[in-house]
This record gives C-alpha cells, structure tokens and sequence, in this order.
C-alpha cells in the first residue's frame, strides 16, 4: 500500500510539485502523466526516497509506503555498478525474460533496450516492493521500447509507479494526471518548394570499428530529409559528419553553413541565459518559449533544454535536428512540428518519433552504416516491429 | 605512423597551458629555492611530463574492464574497489562526451580563436554532464545499498 496526500515540494523558491496525491494498492500498476517541467522526476526521487535524506528540499505533506524501493531512470548508461550482467544481478536466477543469453556479457556492450531491461531486473531481484519508472523509455528506440514494455507487463505481484508524458504506453493502467494534457490537433502539411542544390555529400567514414559506408545524399534548399535507423545504427554521427566536426573520406560541398541541435541539449548551452544562447527570437517565438528566455539553462528540466536547444539553430543554415522530439510532452512536440513545417530553411531529422515524417519530403534508413532512400512502407515495418510479440504476450 | 606523430603533437601542444601552471606554482610555493629559472622550469615540467605520459600510457595500453576484474577476483574489498571502479568507468564515457562537445560547438562556429569564450563553452557543458552522471551514479548505489540493508 502506497499513499501520498498533498505533497509539496520546493526547492528555495521554487516550487516543484505542488499538491499532489496518489494511492496505489498492492500490485497495482499506475501510471503518473505530465508534460515537461511538471515535477515528475522530482516525485520519483522523493517516492525512491531521495529527496529529503540526498537532496534537501522542503516537503510537505503525508506519506506511507514501503521501504524498499527500485527505481529505473531515464538514463540507461549511468546506473550500473558492476562490469558484466552477471555480477549486476548478483548471482540471481532469472526466468523467463529473456536475459540468460547476456549474462556473461560486458554491460556496456549492450543495446540501449537491454540496458534498460537489465536495470529494471536488477532492482526487481533485488526483491523491490514498490518499482518506480521514470521515462525508462525515452532513449530507446520503437522496437526496443516495445520490447522493453512486453518485460513489464510480464511482471506480477509489484507496484509499479510509472512516471511519463504520454499515456501511449500504458493503456489499461489507473492513471493520474499532474496537469491535463492539452490535445491540439497536428499541423497540416504544407507543400514547400524545393529550390536550388544546397547541399551534395558522398563520403564514407570509419573509426574503431565503426563504419558509415558510401553516404550519398542531395539536399535542396527549403527540402525537409529524415533519417531513421536504430539505437546505436549511427545517425548522430552521420549529422556530424555531414556538418564538418568529423574526418571523412570523400566530398562533402555545402552552398549553407549548418547548424546543429544535438540529442542531448546540455552538451550545446555555456551562457547564463537562454536568450544569449539565440540567433534570433523569432525561433523562440515560433516555438513558444518566450517566458524560457530570462532562465538559466542549466536549471531547466530536459524538456525545456531541448526547446531552448532547437530555438539556438540559426536561420539562414542547414539545420541538423538529432531527435528533436525527445523529452517533449505532446504540447511541446506539437511546436516543434509546427516549426519544422513553417520553417523555410533546408532540414535533416535524425528521428524515432513516426510522426514527425509526415512533415518531412524524403525519408531514409540508416542500416548497418548504409543510408539507403526507404519508403512509406518500409518506415512503417520499421516502427511497428515488435508490436506482434506483445500482443502474444499479452494473450498467454 | 604519420598520423602518430601528429597526435603526439597535438598532445604536447595541449599540455602547454598546464605546463605553465606547474611553472607558476613550483615558483609560488617554493620562492627561496636556490635554483634558476630553467632549472625550476626543468624539474617542474619533468614531473609533470613523466606524470601524464605514464597515465596516458596506461589508459591507452590497459584493458580497464581487464583490470577491474582481476581486482574483483583478487578480493580487493569493496571500500577500494567501488570508488576506483566508478572512477575508472567515467573516463571513457567523459572522452566520448568531451568528442561530442567539441564537435557541436565546432559546428556552432565557436573558435579556439577566442581562448576565453572556447574554454568555456567546452567546459562548462562537460562538467554539467559529469555532475549528472554521477549524480545518477550515486543515486542507483545509494538504493541499492538502502534495499541490501531492509534485507
């Protein structure tokens, strides 16, 4: 039994969470959605019991639940504490989800997904009452996310608090909304009139290992282009590869200079504002952020970097977005869609998100380091693999 | 073998700022030494040389995961062996942040040309990436450890 009623939680000034409740009975699975900035990671560190012994912060308000508490974060990489599989599940058995073929495995070899899984097994066989989910499955790819997701719905007998933007994931779950979620209807598609060439690549690239082989691209001016592909399948590489910072074999001309917003936003921002951050305020106009500008950008939540992060593109280059969509609520990626579609300037999306290529003119897949052009269909099998192997888990 | 040297170059151009410091603070702390100039200069950056080759050997040449798991069969206890594990398993992963910093400010249009500005728009992004690494790091040990003593 888990029980919070009226919580409050500040940070000097600031108030974090404010007023908020939850049950969850025994067993009970419930999912806690709200859009960027709205508190969820700081009611994960306080329901993992973080917050009042590690982290000080004035808390208010009534709280009863267990003591043993697992908590899966966004991050997959920064949460293990031993070197292979084996020894970060400590010699426990595992049955049935799929984990005995990885055990003698490195854990920084591993998938995105399958870190992801074996976080959330250890805490499970470390015998947690309670599991608390924090946007586990914002870094994983479609395919991984679902099979990370069939994992979780084969769990039994443990509360399991799931924290989240969207409720994509989680139909049948009790859920509880921090702030109503604001449902706009997506931006139509404008037709944008592909000008003169821009930008003409072909180039192979290698290191430790690595290979991006025979990349041909052609961009033209006010052309939208997404890549699709794979955790781990190179697609932030190919964005940097294209704009420069790497050494590549081959001929890269570009008519633009580029402009680059990286999929983690705290690698971009060094000033103290985000308005000094910025080429211009038009783009912070047309995402909505204008009431950002005066905040530090090592103080936002991540949703909010991001934001920030595609408002610092500079108008007049090729943008690169690399996932531009990650950590946004529904509100925040409506913005971002609307501003890819409104913006003139020539773009390439490295991107998870299956929406976001109605906005987009040409789609490609980057598979095994060759970036091949891809259709409708085949970017659908891509987003929809997975999906059957739920269901029959479900079923049985 | 060209591509070598030329890293070593760059290695050795990159410690120059450092090697300054060394200067500075040997002449600081030690202002009634009966050594010159250059043979200040000499000792001081000799210590700091051999240092930073020795560590840059080491790094480049050693399997760390190897290393960590000799200590692990060898019983180290853990009081030693976590902390040299967390630190040991952070420099690949700050290496690869410190790569991607550069490269997104690079495109950013930001240049060395202006010393101040570049540093800090290197360092700063790095260190708040480090600080929320460890920030997780530290959070996963501390339940781990609370969930071990509930038993």
């Amino acid at each position: 039994m888990l029980e919070l009623k009226g919580l409050s939680i500040s940070f000097g000034e600031k108030l974090a969470v404010k007023n908020f409740s939850l049950r969850a009975k025994e067993g009970e699975r419930v999912a806690v959605i709200g859009g960027n900035g709205s508190g969820k990671t700081t009611i994960a560190l306080f329901l993992a019991g973080i917050i009042p012994e590690l982290i000080q912060a004035r808390v208010e308000g009534k709280f009863q639940g267990g003591k043993k508490i697992g908590l899966v974060m966004q991050n997959p990489d920064s949460q293990f504490l031993s070197l292979t599989v084996r020894d970060e599940l400590q010699g426990l058995q595992v049955h049935g989800l799929e984990l005995g073929r990885l055990l003698g495995r490195n854990v920084f070899e591993l998938s995105e997904g399958e870190k992801q899984k074996v976080n959330l097994v250890s805490n499970i066989l470390n015998r947690c009452e309670i599991l608390v989910l924090d946007e586990p499955l914002e870094l994983l790819d479609p395919p991984e996310a679902r099979r990370f997701m069939s994992v979780i719905q084969g769990i039994k007998g443990k509360t399991i608090i799931w924290l989240d933007k969207s409720d994509a994931f989680v139909k049948g779950w009790k859920k509880i909304f921090i702030d109503g979620i604001e449902k706009r209807a997506l931006p139509g598609k404008k037709r944008c009139r592909a000008g003169r060439k821009v930008l003409d690549a072909d180039f192979s690239f290698q290191k430790n290992g690595f290979a991006l082989s025979r990349i041909k691209l052609e961009l033209r001016d006010g052309e939208k282009v997404a890549v699709i592909g794979g955790n781990g399948s190179g697609k932030s590489t190919l964005l940097k590869a294209i704009a420069g910072a790497l050494k590549v074999k081959g001929r890269i001309s570009a008519a633009k200079r580029f402009s680059f917003a990286p999929q983690n936003p705290t690698n971009l921002f060094f000033e103290e504002t985000v308005e000094a951050e910025l080429f211009s305020q038009e783009n912070a106009k047309a995402l909505g952020i204008t009431h950002l500008l005066k905040e530090n950008p090592a103080r936002m939540s991540k949703g909010q970097q991001k934001m920030a992060s595609i408002a610092a593109i500079e108008p007049g280059t090729i943008a690169l977005l690399d996932e531009p969509t990650t950590w946004l609520d529904e509100k925040n990626k409506r913005a971002v869609y609307g501003f890819i579609n409104g913006s003139s300037q020539p773009m390439i999306i490295a991107t998870h998100d299956k929406a976001l290529l109605k906005y987009c003119s040409r789609a490609f897949m980057l598979e095994k380091g060759v970036l091949s052009e891809c259709s409708g269909l085949r970017a659908n099998r891509f987003f929809r693999a997975g999906r059957n192997r739920l269901k029959s888990r479900i079923s049985s | 073998m060209a591509s070598g040297y030329r890293e070593a170059h760059k290695l050795l151009l990159a410690l120059v700022p450092f090697l300054f410091l060394t200067d500075l603070s040997f002449w600081l702390f030690l202002p009634n030494t009966q050594l010159s100039l250059g043979q200040i200069i000499a000792v001081s950056n000799m210590r700091f040389i051999n240092l930073f080759f020795t560590i840059a050997f080491f790094t480049r040449t050693t399997n760390l995961f190897r290393v960590m798991e000799l200590m692990k069969k060898a019983r180290v206890p853990e009081a030693i062996y976590l902390p040299t594990y967390v630190v040991l398993r952070f420099l690949p992963e700050i290496e690869r942040d410190l790569q991607e910093i550069i490269a997104i400010q690079k495109i950013r249009g930001v240049s060395p040309r202006h010393p101040l500005r570049y540093l800090r728009a290197i360092f700063v992004p790095l260190l708040l990436t480090v600080f929320e690494r460890s920030d997780q790091v530290s959070i996963a040990y501390y339940l781990r450890k609370k969930r071990e003593q509930a038993g």
